[in-house]
């Protein structure tokens, strides 16, 4: 079952280059315009050492900004769920956070902490935190009163309500959450690299926008997208493993109901 | 003997005003199977739920094996209308919920768990996930999650509401089989006349809000009951009964 | 601020001719590390740096330099400013306008004596002279020294400026859109976009502010006062290891080309990038010919000019509070690397195609 429903993605996206090629093609237009995906994929391929040396520094910092985002996320989100004063002080504020544009704060993050690490950081955390946050609160307080009148029945202390039935209630909703978390954390690093990096994919990106080196450029971006596809991947996997309660409906047929 | 719950002129009246219960006076004796039988709305879950020790009462006390209810007991165990399985725990998990709430040593209660559910015949689905089960079995492990840490006092608050008629009548077979051997007092709330009468040592008839109890009559058919007994005229006529009195409790 | 600077200068002169003197082979303990930015990508007009790094010239100066890319002049004010780095490069007119903002900013090197601000066109869409660009549509990045000077352009040509159509877009979007004749023409610097155009095989109409009246310095090597003050010996070295590097590229112009796609590893394997470079480094030795320079070594800025150029940042950037010209430069540490006049000449020649003429 696993193996067909990879086909079907595999198919449409074969298509997709194949049309695109022989658009290209036909109409030559300029490599510098759109190049091939022939081409490009010539160039991912030939000159892929240095597309990895720079998909590295860009990775980790994505994979620490979302790990930063999870557990700060989480963290806050319990604040604002079990403190009135928290959330009703604070939460504007996160809205007002949400609504900032990131490239034009991502400037400002390189005058104030400098143009290490640090600054990249906090920009994906800035705006990967935000969908944590939120789906966390959600998933914790939209406990059916039905749970908590039960546990409470059987003597749940607050403590024991929130670890045995708010939390794992929320995990499909954090689950939630962490898929949309984990894309925005490759925007927030990347955009951050178009601004203010000596290295990373971002950076590459530009550089090659600068030579106007259209197929690396290209190159650089597929290897981007596939590493985000392949984060969220991972994810997404993760999120079976741990939210295994729950049921997708299917219709007798295999599709959706 | 001490009797096993005392409610004694108790009254609930909301933060709004409304006054759901004006007064309720009754006793329970240890090991009876009592029915707070009434109409939708007349308060009797609410009642029991000030019993279960889950809301106050505005006037008048409580007591559960002579001791003032002042909140939820270690000796008291409750079925609601809706199961209330968690979802992401085994039917196992979720018996035994009570014993790590209670912080009891689940290894203790890990064999008792278990014969409940054999007891009730879902033990074939022990690790199993409640979106597994149909409605009747997940009331079922309910029950069990009930009984795990051995209470003295069974609440349950219309558990078979939402099951079909078929379902119910055997649930009720299944009730009393389970309570025949783990002799618990029970306090059962229905709006069911014929399930009170069925399963019941007594019958408490409450009237619509601000409600009292209106009317008390025991129920003296042999045990074990049968469903044949639902044929019989004795049955019948405790039916009317009931039904008189609610209808004359409702009358403006 | 301003007593400081005074200050700083007073020493340093001092201070350098000592130091001068003699430069030691090699530092006996580690080297010291030092962070330099250049003002934007590293094309071609910055192989003197690489060289620079690749050759040992700061290495045997006790020197462990960091070459980190920019992100326009203005960005580079602000970190260079900030301390973040120790050295870097930067327009001179844009630094002038960043110090009038408050940032401690000081030229110790002339790169780019002829500015390379300019408009740049197709030939095809016929812009030769100022008056062409009247009823023409030009691309400018907001943040560039061209467009600030853009005032100071449209005044000493005397053309008319509303009739003259504008767009505004990030200055990574610039060339592209010209050579995709989305625009007409645009502001941009000589060094960055002529390279690029020719590579792609086509050629460029250009028509530098400098030509038409607006004379200023342009690329400088720059410093906070503080770094001067405190580390005089740190910016000699430097600036002698910078300037043997840009000597190296002047006379040695294809080893620095090898240089430079060795070291910064994105050109390479590009199928334009060797010529990008080549011409690129062209360019910026083409702009680095004035007489000042041949005359007082490289590096050297001339007073009158450095005065020049500040009145101009004064007058069209708006720029206030800017201290007196002496506080913006000092050339202390450069004029010690000269080519003899038969170098210069055969620079020159080398460079002739890439000297730009006026139409």
């Amino acid at each position: 079952m696993r193996g067909r429903s990879l086909l079907w993605p595999l198919a449409v996206t074969l298509t997709a280059l194949v049309a695109w090629e022989a658009v290209v093609a036909a109409l030559r237009v300029k490599t510098l315009l759109l190049p091939r995906p022939s081409l490009v994929a010539g160039v991912l391929w030939g000159r892929a050492p240095l597309i990895l040396e720079h998909m590295w520094p860009t990775f980790y910092q994505i994979v620490l900004g979302f790990l930063l985002s999870l557990v700060g996320g989480v963290l806050v989100a319990v604040l604002l769920t079990y403190s009135e004063i928290v959330r009703k002080g604070f939460y504007p504020l996160i809205v007002v956070s949400q609504i900032v544009p990131k490239v034009a704060v991502a400037p400002l993050f390189v005058v104030w902490f400098g143009l290490g690490d640090l600054s990249r950081l906090l920009l994906a955390f800035l705006i990967a935190f935000f969908p944590i946050v939120i789906n966390t609160a959600t998933g914790l307080t939209s406990v059916d009163d039905d749970f908590v009148r039960m546990a409470r029945a059987y003597m749940g202390t607050r403590r024991q309500i929130f670890t045995k039935i708010r939390l794992p209630h929320a995990m499909p909703l954090i689950f939630g959450g962490m898929k949309i978390s984990i894309t925005l954390a490759v925007i927030g690093v990347v955009v951050a690299e178009f601004v203010a990096a000596q290295r990373g994919i971002g950076y590459l990106i530009v550089m090659a926008n600068g030579l106007l080196d259209t197929p690396l450029m290209m190159a650089a971006i597929a290897a981007l997208s596939l590493m985000g596809l392949a984060l969220y991947g991972v994810v997404a996997g993760l999120e079976r493993l741990v939210v295994y309660w729950q049921v997708r409906t299917e219709t007798p047929r295999g599709g959706f109901a | 003997m001490l009797d096993s719950v005392v409610v004694d002129g108790v009254g609930k009246t909301y933060a709004g005003g409304v006054e759901a219960i004006r007064e309720a006076r009754f006793r329970v004796a240890p090991g009876e199977f009592l029915s707070l039988l009434g109409p939708s709305g007349c308060g009797k879950s609410t009642l029991l739920m000030m019993i279960a020790g889950l809301l106050a009462p505005s006037r008048g006390s409580i007591r559960v094996d002579g001791a003032e209810v002042q909140g939820p007991r270690r000796d008291v165990g409750i079925v609601f209308q809706s199961p209330v399985l968690l979802p992401w725990r085994t039917v196992l998990d979720n018996v035994l919920l009570p014993v790590e709430m209670l912080r009891l040593r689940r290894t203790d209660y890990e064999r008792r768990a278990r014969d409940l559910l054999s007891m009730a015949k879902v033990d074939d689905f022990a690790a199993k996930l409640p979106h597994e089960l149909s409605g009747g079995m997940k009331q079922r492990v309910a029950i069990c999650r009930a009984l795990v840490h051995d209470p003295a006092l069974l609440l349950m608050d219309e558990p078979f509401n939402a099951l079909d008629a078929m379902t119910r009548d055997q649930m009720g077979l299944e009730l009393l089989r389970i309570w025949d051997v783990h002799k618990k007092t029970v306090v059962f709330v229905t709006h069911s006349i014929r399930e009170a009468v069925f399963l019941s040592d007594r019958v408490l008839v409450m009237t619509p809000r601000p409600a009292t109890i209106g009317f008390e009559t025991d129920v003296k058919l042999p045990r074990p009951r049968t469903m044949d007994m639902q044929e019989a005229d004795e049955f019948n006529r405790y039916v009317g009964l009931l039904r008189h009195s609610i209808e004359a409790g409702t009358r403006p | 601020m301003t007593m400081t600077r005074r200050s700083f200068l007073a020493g340093t002169a001092a201070t350098a001719a000592t130091v001068t003197a003699g430069i030691p082979a090699a530092r006996a303990q580690s080297p010291t590390k030092l962070k330099f930015t250049l003002p934007w990508i590293p094309h071609g007009g910055y192989t003197h740096v690489f060289v620079a790094k690749k050759l040992g010239f700061w290495e045997k100066r006790g020197l462990d330099v960091a070459i980190d890319r920019g992100f326009g002049s203005g960005e580079v004010c602000k970190t260079l400013g900030l301390g973040q780095y120790d050295f870097g490069s930067i327009d001179f007119g844009v630094m002038t306008n960043c110090v009038g903002k408050g940032l401690d900013l000081v030229a110790i090197g002339m790169l780019s004596p002829r500015s390379p601000l300019g408009i740049f066109s197709l030939p095809k869409k016929g812009i030769r002279a100022p008056k062409d660009l009247e009823g023409k549509k030009l691309a400018f990045a907001t943040g560039s020294g061209d467009f600030q000077l853009w005032p100071a352009f449209v005044k000493a040509t005397g053309i008319d400026d509303s009739k003259v159509q504008k767009v505004f877009m990030g200055p990574e979007a610039l060339i592209k859109s010209l050579i995709e004749e989305q625009v007409d023409g645009e502001g941009n610097f000589y060094g960055s976009i002529a390279p690029s155009v020719w590579a792609q095989g086509l050629e460029l109409n250009t028509m530098l502010y400098e030509d038409y009246g607006v004379k200023m310095y342009s690329l400088v090597f720059a410093a906070q006062s503080k770094t001067i003050k405190e580390r005089p010996d740190v910016c000699d070295r430097f600036m002698q290891g910078t300037m043997e590097g840009l000597a190296y590229t002047y006379l040695h112009p294809n080893e620095s080309i090898d240089i430079h796609l060795e070291q910064v590893k994105e050109f390479k394997g590009g199928p334009t990038n060797r010529d990008v470079v080549k011409h690129g480094q062209g360019v910026m030795t083409a702009m680095g010919l004035a007489p000042e320079i041949e005359k007082n070594g490289l590096g050297w800025m001339d007073p009158e000019m450095v005065k020049r150029t500040r009145e101009t940042v004064i007058t069209y950037m708006g720029a206030k509070d800017v201290p007196a010209a002496e506080l913006l430069f000092t050339n202390a540490f450069v004029g010690k690397v000269k080519l003899t006049p038969a170098q210069w000449a055969g620079v020159r020649e080398a460079v002739k195609r890439y000297i730009p003429v006026k139409a």
